[in-house]
């Protein structure tokens, strides 16, 4: 016993260093996909309230209004919001760069809008309509998609059907992929 | 000499441990391969993102819909359901595994069947249908059919529900409207 811990003892650095370059080699084994999977997720996101422009990449958004028509209200069965079933009405105005061009490609720049509202088992996601899922009178003048790059500033009308009672607590999330992991949260 | 066993017994310590953990390493399918909960009727299971009921499994030789009517030399696998999202949009990727041949869940009934992408907390119950060839039903496979319900073909490192079915067993149709897809709500 005295033996193997004098050869422990005279070991000792070379089995250091075994177990850090160990541990090391593991870690950095993962390390790329775990970076790589972060960078993807909005987990730079910066919370604006509402009124508030939020700057994305070059451009601004501001969430203007937020109404949640539930399936089982007044307002609900008026504009044909399907039972069991909410639906968000986002109403939001998007400033392009200003100096943005169309003529040139780079500047062409996109984003996506989620709802996002917690839950009891975690924060739920969902995605944008394509279109208007009730009779919820449209603005004249609604703009289309989200376009960050160049042009007017222009207003967007955008909805999302959500479980009855899921919309509690919930947030507009504007992202675009290649801005990520950088975000927007509009309350 | 005797200085000198300690270290080669620690070597020989090493290297037998360095080959049992290259004996038993896992292959990398085993590492990144699904986690899989088995469903039976009429119990809810959860996956990490998906949830399923199964309701009734049978076969029919002819299925119809409003505007669709699906014939075939094979016979038709029809899963009844409810499936949902936890907490995001997907796609569930369905499947049913015979021996070694995989078969993706029929698009031949369009709107009419299940496999449309899900919305969180917004359940659909309908059917999914597997169009099989006969022959399954004569093969010892055909006892023990998985049905798989994913959100994506290969599951790496995410959850899968697994649902084993005997074919030779299930009530054998001969023609079957199949029910409208519809989103479930409380």
């Amino acid at each position: 016993m005295t033996r193997v811990g004098s050869w422990f003892r005279s070991n000792l650095w070379a089995l250091l260093a075994v177990t850090v370059l160990g541990t090391g080699a593991v870690l950095y084994s993962f390390a790329f996909d775990w970076v790589s999977f972060q960078n993807r997720q909005p987990n730079e996101a910066v919370d604006i309230p509402r009124g508030e422009p939020g700057t994305l990449g070059a451009g601004t958004i501001v969430l203007e209004d937020l109404v949640v028509l539930a399936g089982d209200s007044d307002d609900g069965r008026r504009y044909d919001v399907a039972e069991g079933t909410d639906v968000v009405v986002a109403d939001l105005r998007i400033t392009p760069d200003p100096e943005g061009s169309e003529d040139n490609e780079d500047d062409y720049q996109t984003c996506d809008f989620f709802f996002r509202a917690p839950s009891p088992v975690g924060e739920r996601e969902w995605w944008q309509t394509s279109y208007n899922p009730t009779t919820y009178p449209e603005p004249e003048d609604n703009g289309y998609g989200c376009n960050l790059g160049y042009g007017e500033a222009y207003d967007l009308r955008t909805y999302f059907v959500v479980p009855a009672g899921g919309a509690d607590g919930g947030y507009v999330l504007a992202s675009s992929e290649v801005l990520l992991p950088r975000a927007l949260r509009l309350h | 000499m005797r200085k000198r066993i300690p270290a080669i017994l620690a070597l020989i310590g090493l290297m037998g441990g360095a080959l049992l953990l290259h004996l038993t390493e896992p292959s990398d399918e085993q590492i990144q391969g699904p986690f899989v909960t088995y469903a039976r009727f009429g119990e809810q299971v959860e996956g990490r993102n998906l949830t399923w009921i199964a309701e009734d499994a049978y076969l029919a030789d002819r299925l119809t819909s409003a505007d669709w009517i699906g014939e075939t030399d094979g016979i038709w696998l029809v899963i009844e359901g409810t499936i949902g999202s936890r907490l995001d949009i997907t796609s569930p990727d369905v499947s049913v595994l015979v021996g070694e041949r995989r078969y993706i869940v029929s698009n031949r009934p369009g709107d009419a069947a299940l496999g449309t992408s899900l919305a969180a907390g917004l359940p659909q119950s309908g059917a999914f249908v597997f169009e099989l060839p006969r022959s399954v039903l004569e093969s010892a496979e055909g006892t023990r059919v998985t049905a798989r319900f994913a959100t994506g073909f290969r599951v790496r490192l995410d959850s899968a529900i697994d649902m084993v079915l005997d074919l030779t067993s299930l009530e054998h149709k001969s023609t079957v409207a199949l029910p409208q897809p519809g989103v479930v709500t409380s």
